[in-house]
């Protein structure tokens, strides 16, 4: 994909053309299920990210076709394994790639690929090697009611047993410079990747802070984190903290 | 030795001979190997003989202050379940990893193979 002019796409950045055509921006995206919508995410993530590797978690509806139609990049897992296996085939397919930064964002329509720039302005600018988008620095009317108590409480948590405050330790929308991976990668396959990637981020001192996303619920969608999956990433946390 | 068999020892002894032979049809169809076949006959064999014999254990109950010798074989059992239980969930837990990889794998070694086509 060739870039277009910067100014056009990042208007809040101030960076030379010659660091954007240096870089290389990969959009990874795991998905169960979400024919949809990932067509859509695919095309409006591919207007800032030179690949869309969408990670197919062993899907058994038209996910596949609507992600190529899309202009996505797939990889298919034969079973499924989770958001979080997905989301480190994603990682390795991309860095092999040769991906200088990469962005995690959820292909159900939860994210808004438009608040891509936001994610990306701290890692280009220098500011931090990891950015969160956090749904608690916006806007949370439309997030059910269990969820907000519930992802508050995996935050709080967080920033108690870690001594690093952070508003939104659940959220998927990230970016990553590149070198991060080089000593971080999450070993869980399921939701509690995203507290045991941060854990294991604060852990090796890369600099990491959130910058406010959108928050979009469907009310239709009835998947995500349930409290079985809040009760994993809670014992998850105790046992980093407890090989620390 | 005499047989002082109550109505309780009389199921456990069915129960024990019952699995005796499941055990040992589960070994000839190849479900088994050997040597957990050998620790499984074993233990149905104890089983039958605490059922029909009780007073063979009647020493050990009352030094470990139970109640009967068939209380000796059960209170043993919810132990050695809770040991196999774990070790079960720990091999489960290996090889769930194990499949992750294999998986994770193939994932991008296809997608390697169309990079290359």
């Amino acid at each position: 994909m060739i870039l277009q002019d910067p100014k056009l796409i990042y208007p809040s950045l101030i960076f030379s053309f010659e660091l954007i055509l240096k870089l290389k921006i990969a959009c990874v995206i795991p998905t169960f299920n979400e024919e949809h919508t990932i067509k859509k995410v695919s095309k409006q993530a591919s207007k800032f990210c030179e690949s869309v590797l969408v990670v197919d978690d062993g899907s058994i509806d038209r996910t596949v076709s609507r992600a190529l139609e899309g202009g996505a990049h797939v990889v298919s897992h034969l079973i499924n394994l989770g958001t979080g296996a997905a989301i480190s085939t994603g990682i390795k397919i991309a860095l092999d790639g040769g991906a200088n930064v990469i962005i995690t964002m959820d292909g159900d329509g939860q994210h808004d690929p438009n608040d891509i720039p936001n994610l990306l302005e701290p890692i280009l600018s220098g500011k931090a090697d990891v950015t969160i988008g956090s749904r608690f620095l916006g806007n949370i009317e439309c997030m059910p009611f269990h969820k907000r108590i519930g992802n508050r409480t995996l935050s709080i948590m967080n920033s108690i047993l870690f001594n690093e405050k952070f508003t939104d330790t659940q959220s998927g929308f990230r970016a990553y410079s590149r070198e991060v991976f080089a000593s971080v990668m999450h070993e869980s396959s399921d939701y509690s990747w995203a507290s045991e990637m941060l854990i294991r981020i604060i852990r090796s001192r890369f600099k990491c802070i959130e910058v406010p996303i959108k928050t979009i619920y469907m009310k239709e969608r009835g998947r995500g984190t349930s409290i079985i999956d809040g009760l994993r990433i809670f014992l998850r946390i105790l046992r980093l903290k407890g090989k620390s | 030795m005499s047989i002082n068999i109550v109505p309780y020892g009389v199921i456990v002894a069915i129960l024990a001979a019952s699995f005796f032979i499941i055990t040992l049809r589960q070994y000839f169809r190849g479900k088994i190997k050997l040597i957990p076949l050998i620790f499984w006959e074993a233990l149905w064999t104890i089983l039958f003989i605490t059922g029909i014999f009780p007073e063979i254990y009647e020493s050990i109950t009352v030094v470990l202050g139970l109640a009967t010798p068939l209380n000796l074989f059960t209170t043993s059992s919810i132990i050695f379940l809770f040991a196999f239980t774990f070790l079960l969930y720990q091999k489960i837990n290996e090889v769930d990893k194990k499949i992750a990889k294999i998986v994770q794998h193939l994932a991008i070694a296809e997608s390697k193979k169309r990079k290359k086509e």
